[in-house]
């Protein structure tokens, strides 16, 4: 059979992903360029097109139209619907057919009749004009009163979402509330509300007036509903008038229609403004369901009587109030045979039973590591193998779904990868940081310690190389900037006092390091000379310039256990605001202990291959530290009751003492801030909570902590709270969020999806890992398995929730699996460890701080 | 609001929309969202009703302007998202790629420039796309298929012209 190109093209064109083509087709494809260079084509569309990027408008047309958005009317302008005036008008002209139909019949038999009939003759037509005018009448009535528009309240669908009232210090008309897109054509008190999109995923989104559709002054008009979601059940009083005294309350569950005809709202908790006052009663809605509903009065200033806000759930501290006898509990839930609640979602797909626990109160390793340089050294090692590097660089980090501050230097965003659950679950759940776009200005005062591995002896061409970087490193320390010199090894000890470096100090230095040992010599351990460099920086005398404080570990290499050693050091100095970075002196170092350090140092970990690249080193690393925005960033997640750490993702928990120097370096970096730059102390307090320290956040970046929980059920999971000293206002940042899931279905988002996402991004990146671990040992087949496994998991995962197809990353990932198992078909032996390696750190990390692109 | 600005923006940027009035349709496209979510929100996914919104804004700025297509790409239209740590020499030639999509796509006919954008780039499920541009779902899968055919043909010949001239 004659087989055209178009037809193999037309094949090509329906092939799916995973489909094998026609053997026939097949065989011409092999044995034609033409349409071999035609699949070639298809492929590299297909696959740009995956890359195309996002196209963001312009920050000035985003609020220009968030403004004309907000200026729109919030009521829907009814239609003029058939009744009154259209009802009339076919009235009057159905009766005046009927009333002439019968004048023509009176006056059609009027001659046959006797007398009196012929006045029923005569009335007849008579009555039928009074119809046909009264009919008219109506109708010409009902035209002119139809005339006023009639205002609805909007509905919205039932759907999860989060309200949260910021009323923090305040009155009711400064109020804010978040709550999803659309949601501010339901707020109809008045005040300002803030429409956050929770449920969308925006953090922050449409804001506009919270307008009181109260003409009578008894605001009755102006509530809200919300699905029950507690048994609590009481009143509060708020104050009326006046600044409020407390906090937030926070509303979480189903948007309904302002009528209150259905579904609604749940309220979740309340923290309750003194003298304010709100009651809760139970209620049924139209669709029969019983349902708990609390009512809030929150009253606007200079009003005598409270404004009926709507209903809420609040907290089982309160009284419960007198309830209406029509109004009855809610009756309790199914049950299976075994007596255990039914639910009416699907079974979990992740077991929450024999499950380890960890505890919900300790510190956890930070996991925030801005422009990991293992990226740059991965990437660097690939230059010779375009193909592995172009292959690696299709995995991404999956977007975050949360915006940048408006102000300040942080924003933070708390979502659960669903939003409702019906009974005990296991969710994941996104703690989301985003860092300003702006910097916080000039860079700060750069502290360097060098620390100089020579327990080793190093080759001259190793002594070229250190000497070349402390060279640049000498001449990139400017003004106040401090550089010190320490050796590990034989003859160990501090080369260099920590100051500002004298002309040929460093030759001097480096001529006793690299000469022979003397007699007097005292050996200094690796991690001895570690922690000493730690606390020469991390000491912040009252004349101690302040700044960004790094050492940089220059080493021949570390062993496994060497690096495991340093590690907590690392990671400690980290906490105090002292960055390690590591950088490899022999093209053959071992890159995983150098990495290990280099993380727990939030440093980053470089080579120096040449004297020549010295001064690039320098520059980088100098760029990197000039760009933090916000130091000591303190995050602490506390689990509601009833909820249970599984694990933190990609951390681990700190030991006692680790956490007491934790806490202690917080405090220091906490007193010198206050000190240099007039941000009030503010630590020192022991709290509770998961908590994790970051020494400092980069402008433009983002970072999720990602928490694997079991939850009892519908209610409160967590209270989120971030502090941290803020460089671009110059002073202490609080950012407080609560998250709350709604009973109900497992229904994503696309904020929950996100988190979902980001959940599987993370398997991902540990799918690579291990597939690159497999080549190491030279097993090929284990990591062809390996991927084939994960693109199968990740695959019925999209299959399960259709919409994570559109998420660009997971789009990639399935595609990088794909690839990878073709190209260890065709080159098991190849370089693609390093390729799998580097995309398995740009799916987790990306590269905020650019250096990836190694100049 | 923000979640959904970059995927119109990109919709009406790839849909060859003119520079001079993109910002216009996409002020509009909102507004009419927001007026059409008075009268309540689809029950289904958010994002096909939303692109039926602004597919249909784009077809009626193209039919009042009387032309199906304007390519005018060359603008900075939007800040695309930095590719991160490629090399500069790789970076242009990735973005020269997809500089060269993005005419291409610009070219297409109206309906399959419409049916790419939406599954090929903004993700869609078939399904969805289908919905969102009111056409049969195999008239979405053709006018696809259509399209990528297309913009295969047009980059074989952009191969075998630099294949050309590199010899």
């Amino acid at each position: 059979m004659d087989v055209t190109h178009e037809a193999v093209h037309e094949a090509l064109l329906e092939l799916e992903p995973d489909e094998a083509l026609d053997e026939t087709l097949q065989a011409h494809l092999d044995g034609c360029e033409e349409c071999r260079a035609f699949a070639a084509a298809l492929e590299g569309v297909d696959s740009e097109l995956a890359e195309l990027p996002a196209l963001a408008p312009d920050p000035a047309l985003l609020e220009r139209t968030l403004r004309a958005v907000e200026a729109l009317p919030r009521e829907v302008v009814r239609e003029r619907e058939p009744t009154g005036g259209t009802l009339g008008l076919f009235g009057a002209i159905l009766g005046g057919l009927f009333s002439g139909i019968a004048a023509l019949l009176g006056l059609l038999v009027a001659p046959f009749r006797g007398p009196s009939r012929k006045t029923w003759a005569i009335a007849i037509p008579a009555l039928a004009a009074v119809g046909l005018v009264f009919v008219g009448g109506v109708g010409l009535f009902g035209v002119t009163n139809s005339e006023a528009p009639v205002a609805t309240p909007a509905s919205i669908p039932d759907r999860a979402s989060q309200l949260v009232f910021e009323d923090t210090e305040s009155t009711v008309d400064s109020t804010t509330v978040r709550g999803p897109v659309g949601a501010d054509t339901l707020l109809p008190m008045g005040g300002r509300a803030e429409v956050a999109a929770a449920d969308n995923g925006d953090g922050a989104g449409l804001a506009g007036d919270w307008v009181s559709r109260d003409a009578e002054g008894e605001g009755l008009d102006d509530s809200f509903f919300w699905r029950r979601s507690r048994g609590e059940r009481g009143v509060v009083d708020l104050p009326r008038n006046g600044p409020t005294t407390t906090g937030a309350f926070e509303v979480d569950g189903r948007f309904g229609d302002v009528s209150g005809n259905t579904r609604g709202l749940a309220l979740r908790g309340l923290v309750a403004p003194d003298g304010q006052r709100a009651e809760v009663f139970n209620g049924t809605d139209e669709e029969g369901d019983a349902e708990d509903r609390a009512q809030v009065h929150l009253p606007a200033q200079a009003q005598t009587q409270p404004r009926h806000a709507g209903y809420f759930d609040v907290g089982g501290e309160f009284d419960p109030p007198e309830r209406p006898p029509a109004i009855d509990a809610p009756p309790p839930p199914p049950q299976n045979d075994e007596g255990r609640p039914v639910t009416r979602l699907p079974a979990p797909a992740r077991p929450t039973e024999g499950l380890t626990f960890r505890s919900p109160t300790g510190y956890w390793a930070n996991t925030y590591l801005p422009g990991d340089p293992a990226v740059r050294m991965l990437r660097r090692r690939l230059a010779d193998d375009p193909a592995a590097l172009r292959l690696a660089e299709l995995a991404m980090p999956s977007e975050p779904s949360f915006d940048a501050p408006r102000s300040g230097a942080l924003a933070l965003a708390v979502e659960a990868d669903r939003a409702g659950v019906e009974g005990r679950t296991r969710v994941t759940v996104s703690v989301g940081l985003r860092g300003a776009a702006q910097r916080a200005g000039r860079r700060p005062t750069l502290r360097t310690q060098v620390l100089l591995d020579l327990r080793r002896p190093l080759d001259e061409e190793g002594q070229g190389r250190v000497r070349a970087l402390i060279d640049a490193l000498a001449r990139r320390h400017t003004g106040g900037d401090e550089l010190g010199l320490l050796v590990a090894g034989p003859d160990g000890g501090t080369r260099i006092e920590l100051g500002t470096m004298r002309f040929g100090e460093q030759t001097v230095a480096l001529r006793r390091a690299f000469g022979p040992t003397p007699g007097d010599a005292t050996p200094l351990s690796l991690r001895d000379a570690l922690e000493r460099s730690v606390e020469s920086l991390g000491q912040v005398a009252e004349d101690a310039p302040l700044g960004s404080s790094m050492v940089l570990l220059v080493t021949p290499g570390l062993s496994d256990a060497e690096s495991r050693d340093l590690e907590s050091v690392a990671h400690l100095g980290a906490l105090a605001g002292v960055g390690t970075t590591v950088v490899g002196l022999s093209a053959d170092i071992a890159l995983e202990p150098m990495e290990r350090v280099a993380l727990a140092g939030q440093g980053r970990r470089r080579r120096l291959e040449r004297a020549a690249d010295a001064d690039d080193l320098a520059r980088d690393e100098i760029t990197a530290v000039s760009r933090v925005i916000a130091r000591a960033v303190r995050l602490r997640v506390r689990l509601a009751e009833g909820v249970q750490l599984v694990d933190v993702l990609g951390s681990r928990s700190l030991d006692e003492l680790q956490a007491q120097r934790v806490r202690e370096a917080e405090r220091a970096i906490d007193r010198a801030l206050a000190a240099r730059l007039g941000i009030a102390s503010d630590r020192g307090e022991d709290e509770d909570g998961i908590q994790i320290v970051v020494p400092a956040f980069y402008a433009d970046d983002t970072h999720r902590v990602l928490l694997d929980l079991v939850v009892p059920g519908p209610g409160p999971v967590a209270d989120v709270q971030v502090r941290f000293k803020d460089l671009v206002r110059l002073g202490n940042g609080t950012l407080t969020e609560r998250l709350v899931l709604a009973r109900g279905g497992a229904d994503r988002g696309p904020a929950q999806r996100a988190v979902h996402a980001a959940a599987l991004g993370y398997r991902v990146s540990l799918a690579l890992r291990e597939a690159a671990a497999h080549l190491d040992a030279g097993d090929a087949a284990s990591a062809s398995a390996t991927l084939e496994a994960a693109r199968a998991s990740l695959e019925a995962e999209t299959r399960a929730l259709p919409e994570l197809a559109s998420e660009p990353a997971l789009a990639r990932d399935l595609s990088l699996f794909r690839r990878y198992v073709a190209e260890l078909q065709a080159r098991p032996t190849s370089g693609l460890a390093g390729s799998l390696r580097y995309a398995a750190h740009r799916r987790l990390l990306g590269d905020p701080l650019g250096l990836g692109g190694e100049p | 609001m923000q979640s959904y600005a970059n995927p119109i923006y990109g919709y009406l940027v790839r849909s060859g929309i003119r520079p001079a009035d993109r910002d216009d349709l996409f002020q509009q496209v909102f507004e009419k969202v927001h007026r059409a979510s008075l009268r309540g929100l689809p029950d289904g996914p958010v994002r096909p009703w939303l692109f039926t919104i602004a597919a249909n804004t784009v077809r009626d700025a193209f039919r009042r302007a009387k032309v199906r297509s304007i390519v005018e790409l060359d603008d900075t239209a939007g800040h695309a998202e930095p590719s991160d740590d490629v090399r500069p020499d790789q970076a242009a030639e990735h973005e020269e790629e997809l500089s060269f999509l993005d005419q291409e796509i610009a070219k297409l006919p109206l309906d399959q420039r419409e049916a790419l954008l939406l599954c090929a780039v903004e993700g869609l499920p078939l399904a969805d796309a289908a919905v969102a541009l009111d056409v049969p779902l195999n008239t979405l899968k053709t006018r696809v298929r259509r399209a990528r055919g297309a913009l295969a043909v047009a980059a074989q010949r952009r191969r075998a012209m630099q294949e050309r001239e590199g010899a």
